[in-house]
């Protein structure tokens, strides 16, 4: 691996530096390719059922329900911050998400990959239950 | 156990009582080469022990500057957090990192698949360059 660096931009790793064409004008990185209703594809879905992805008034938010028989659990809404595909994009494909819920802090990292939404959860028992800190992974569609 | 607080059927215990006593990191261990040789992003991590808390040291793709180091060091911080395959579960799968590098801080969540390590990068740039947040997934075998 190679990387010639004629920026003086500081880079941690070759793409950390935006490929061919100059750094990318000021901006934000635009939601919309993400929003919409997501539905766990697996119908028997006992984690998150359902992610509702939203930008109002600048503010890009998700509410996730959580899978609970005939009675989805509303995790309420939180913000989402926005992640591109590469350093040089402005095309949103993932987002991070931390819910506190109080007995359990839940930290969501998604990104699509060929329409589908893939969702990981990092889950932290903070009620002295014992329950173990896990890792899940699931996936969505629009 | 079953008047525990869960935000999803996943969450409710039923008779397995989680385990007991610390987490043990030793499936993690090792060094994790990059499945790709050309990768632009994060070239091997190496997962070491002290005291029972899950090291992580990773190594970015490019040349380090003044030498013919074909990568740079990032050094080597603590696992944020380490995480099993369910919360019933002593099984150590996952973890998280975080590394500030004063321009950048990269979140990075890694599990083990089918004998892969799965690393996302979740990276965000803090020195006003323009660059956009960006998401990346690497694969990481032993």
């Amino acid at each position: 691996m190679e990387t010639t660096t004629t920026t003086s931009l500081p880079w941690s790793r070759a793409e950390d530096l935006p490929e061919g064409a100059a750094e990318p004008g000021p901006g934000t990185l635009d939601p919309a390719p993400l929003l919409g209703t997501w539905i766990n594809t697996n119908p028997r879905v006992r984690g998150i059922a359902r992610i509702v992805l939203a930008a109002n008034g600048g503010r890009f938010t998700v509410q996730v329900s959580g899978a609970n028989g005939d009675a989805p659990i509303d995790w309420g809404e939180v913000p989402a911050t926005p992640f591109a595909h590469d350093a040089g994009s402005r095309e949103t494909m993932a987002f991070s998400a931390a819910y506190d819920l109080g007995f359990q802090r839940v930290e969501l990292q998604a990104n699509v990959k060929q329409g589908v939404l893939v969702v990981a959860s990092f889950n932290e028992f903070t009620d002295g239950s014992g329950r173990s800190s896990y890792f899940t992974r699931e996936f969505f569609y629009r | 156990m079953t008047d525990l607080r869960y935000a999803r059927e996943a969450d409710r215990l039923d008779q397995t009582p989680p385990p007991a006593g610390p987490l043990d990191v030793s499936p993690l261990l090792g060094t994790w080469i990059n499945t790709n040789p050309g990768s632009r992003g994060i070239v091997r991590f190496v997962l070491g022990s002290r005291d029972g808390v899950l090291t992580v040291r990773a190594f970015g793709a490019g040349l380090t500057e003044g030498t013919e180091e074909p990568e740079r060091d990032w050094g080597e911080v603590d696992a944020e957090r380490i995480y099993t395959d369910g919360m019933t579960s002593g099984n150590v799968m996952s973890f998280t990192a975080r590394y500030d590098f004063g321009f950048l801080e990269s979140h990075l969540q890694a599990n083990m698949n089918l004998g892969l390590l799965v690393v996302a990068g979740y990276n965000t740039f803090t020195d006003g360059s323009g660059r956009s947040s960006y998401f990346s997934r690497e694969f990481y075998h032993r």
